[in-house]
């Protein structure tokens, strides 16, 4: 009796296997870059890149294949793609995806549905608005060695991790989404002729972009969001153009008085390098240091405060000030905060710390 | 399964079929823990917010309690629940209440069962043909429960000590989470508290089944730190798991999510594996079996000891139950309905223990005077 059993569950589990579809890597279209464009108020246009690898042992880069298709929907304009490809679209390894500015302008309501949705994608997938046409961007070639997506990842990537660009991802942007009193932002890249570049940063209300800042200041809204360890920043000094390499940043946000009035204070500390003078003659002595430390700090203070102020123009809160202060004070009401956010007072104290100043002096 | 019959209220278990009451832990512990913690943060979250987790040291509290009660029945009885019943409310009501309780234990083990297939459907195989799939499963299933109750221990103490590792992937939601998210502490009132309480004591569920296989507990006063000791760590699993749901997500994001704790080894990166939730979900298959095993036992235990019919009979005849309802059921809406009704019944049954303690204590002062 007992032996009949087993036989009969090795049997059913062999069988088992039989269960699901399998899949290999060479008969699916893996996906690892989409863009989507704006074409009217309910269709966009998706473009993919679908890698095509060599029958043979040809090492270096798969060549490109690129599709695109309008559609209501994500989904659809997939299925339309599908339409054209020989192989059955995979986005399970899908590492970035494309927005271009009008579209984000017109919101990205589907779009999060979509990508948080489908458990097929994962949380750390990169987000970015693109200036201009996806399809073009993603459609160039831009490097003989790697393919675009490979490119563009990298690019957001080593300049979050290694520069000024603030964290993100796609768990990022929908905490931030969801969140109250705080909203989500993400980068803002365009593309050059032959190359790709960081244009800055694009700040959304709710869904919708509504904000856009220069790279050059990614830096100050970077030291204000997080804490970091990298990242560069040049100011005037007297006559001269100075340059502070970070080596470590740390921001506390900082509530005071009450849930009815209250105020906020960001106290930012900075250690940093001078690793550039563009005055050979400047000697960097103490007394010098101490009042480069100064001018550091009153410049970035007036900076921090003047973006501070843009954001609460545009009632938007990319800091997650509103979070902050639900954390911290009992009764938050999300209605009342967005009544009274743009009128908070909020102050930043910057404190900046020269350690060192390079190998010559 | 061959063992001698018994007459119903002087239950004799044979030496060599008993457990060692170190084992009561794993039991408590393995029930407790099934399929449940995939997705509590998102339901008790909704009447507290995020200070849901002070609720589940609450409920956790209360199932403290109860457990006492549980054994404060059993100890006067020297029976399992049948005989207590029918002690206590006569042969007829006695026997209706105990089928009822079997009948509930059926129903927690269809829920872990169908509900663990639907995250396997949404998660992995999407055109997962489920019929087959749970046929497949059923035979192992019956196959385990066949083997007896030593043999669903064991499988307890592998589940429990498989699923242990997964708790260190918490250490990436971590990093990525914010603590102040949990703060303000106590931003809600009494009212909202007590009722995420009791959202979060149906994942606490389970433990009742002590009323059942208390008799194959060797010297049982022993095991009553081990069950105290399971409740606990499942408390504590619970609190660290709702916790860092708690930081990791958004308190509106969280709403959304349906399987927060599978949401949250999604962004388990290894440069060897890039979804790790595929090898959670697989994982869980361990835990999830001795689950529905050991209630399946339950269940075909008190008819067994009611109708002295052959328990193999009685494993045959429920499975075919679960398969059946298994793919009649192929919603969601359905599953979590069939999980809404699940979880109502047993906060019934959990009151129902001190009614029963209650009843018990009366009617013994009753033979006591007589």
């Amino acid at each position: 009796m007992k032996n009949n059993i087993s036989v009969m569950v090795i049997i059913g589990i062999m069988f088992l296997t039989g269960c699901a579809e399998t899949y290999s890597v060479e008969d699916r279209a893996i996906i690892r870059v989409a863009g989507y464009d704006f074409v009217d108020e309910d269709r966009l246009k998706a473009t993919v890149a679908v890698p095509q690898y060599g029958r043979g042992e040809s090492s270096g880069t798969p060549t490109e294949k690129f599709q695109s298709a309008v559609d209501h929907s994500v989904k659809e304009a997939h299925e339309n793609i599908q339409r054209k490809l020989s192989k059955p679209i995979s986005i399970g390894k899908l590492e970035l995806s494309l927005f271009n500015e009008e579209l984000a302008k017109n919101g990205l309501k589907n779009m999060i549905d979509f990508l948080g949705r489908d458990p097929i994608i994962g949380r750390n997938i990169l987000l970015s608005v693109v200036k201009g046409e996806t399809q073009g961007l993603i459609e160039a070639k831009y490097s003989e060695s790697e393919t675009t997506s490979k490119y563009i990842t990298g690019l957001i990537k080593q300049n979050i991790n290694q520069s000024n660009f603030p964290e993100t991802n796609l768990h990022k942007f929908l905490y931030a989404y969801y969140a109250d009193g705080m909203d989500p932002f993400l980068p803002l890249i365009k593309r050059t002729d032959s190359q790709v570049e960081i244009d800055g940063i694009a700040f959304f209300d709710g869904a919708k972009m509504v904000h856009s800042l220069p790279y050059s200041e990614a830096f100050n809204f970077k030291i204000m969001k997080q804490d970091f360890n990298r990242g560069t920043k040049g100011i005037k000094y007297k006559e001269e153009h100075i340059v502070l390499e970070n080596i470590g940043s740390r921001v506390t946000y900082h509530v005071i008085d009450g849930i009815e009035h209250p105020k906020f204070l960001l106290d930012i500390k900075i250690k940093g390098f001078i690793n550039e003078v563009q005055n050979i003659n400047l000697m960097l002595n103490g007394p010098v240091i101490k009042s480069m430390e100064k001018d550091f700090e009153k410049s970035l203070q007036a900076q921090c405060i003047e973006m501070i102020e843009r954001f609460q123009e545009l009632k938007i809160d990319p800091l997650g000030l509103g979070n902050d202060l639900k954390n911290r004070r009992e009764h938050f009401d999300l209605k009342k905060w967005e009544d009274v956010y743009p009128t908070v007072p909020v102050d930043v104290k910057i404190d900046v710390e020269i350690i060192e100043t390079g190998i010559t002096s | 399964m061959n063992k001698k019959r018994q007459s119903k209220i002087d239950l004799h278990v044979p030496e060599n079929l008993l457990v060692t009451p170190f084992f009561v832990f794993f039991l408590i512990h393995a029930m407790q823990l099934g399929v449940g913690i995939l997705s509590f943060e998102t339901y008790i979250a909704r009447d507290a917010g995020y200070d849901a987790w002070i609720s589940l040291l609450i409920a956790g509290a209360a199932i403290h309690l109860l457990l006492w009660i549980v054994y404060n029945i059993l100890q006067n009885s020297k029976g399992d629940i049948v005989s207590i019943h029918e002690e206590t409310f006569g042969k007829y009501i006695g026997g209706f209440l105990s089928i009822i309780f079997s009948l509930y234990v059926l129903l927690l083990t269809l829920t872990v069962l169908r509900t663990f297939i639907e995250v396997i459907q949404t998660w992995v195989f999407p055109q997962l043909n489920v019929w087959f799939f749970t046929l497949a499963l059923l035979l192992l299933i019956y196959y385990l429960v066949a083997g007896g109750f030593r043999l669903i221990t064991g499988l307890c103490l592998i589940s429990v000590l498989l699923a242990l590792p997964l708790l260190w992937l918490k250490f990436f939601p971590i990093q990525a989470g914010d603590i102040n998210n949990v703060f303000p502490i106590i931003d809600h009132t009494l009212v909202e508290l007590l009722s995420s309480a009791k959202t979060s004591i149906l994942g606490f569920l389970g433990f009742e089944l002590l009323l059942v296989f208390y008799p194959f507990i060797k010297n049982p006063e022993q095991s009553k730190k081990w069950a105290h000791y399971g409740v606990f760590f499942t408390t504590i699993i619970y609190v660290i798991s709702a916790i860092i749901a708690f930081i990791y997500f958004s308190e509106k994001q969280l709403d959304q999510v349906n399987w927060a704790t599978i949401s949250l080894w999604k962004i388990v990166e290894f440069p060897f594996v890039e979804r790790f939730e595929f090898i959670g979900i697989a994982l869980w298959l361990f835990v999830v079996i001795p689950n529905i095993c050991l209630a399946l036992w339950a269940a075909s235990r008190i008819p067994k000891r009611m109708f002295n019919i052959r328990q193999t009979y009685m494993v045959g005849i429920y499975c075919l139950i679960l398969y059946v309802a298994t793919i009649m059921l192929d919603e969601r809406q359905q599953i979590k309905e069939l999980n809404d009704i699940a979880n109502m019944i047993g906060f019934y049954v959990l009151m129902y223990i001190p009614v029963l303690f209650l009843f018990k204590k009366a009617r013994d002062k009753v033979r006591d005077t007589n």
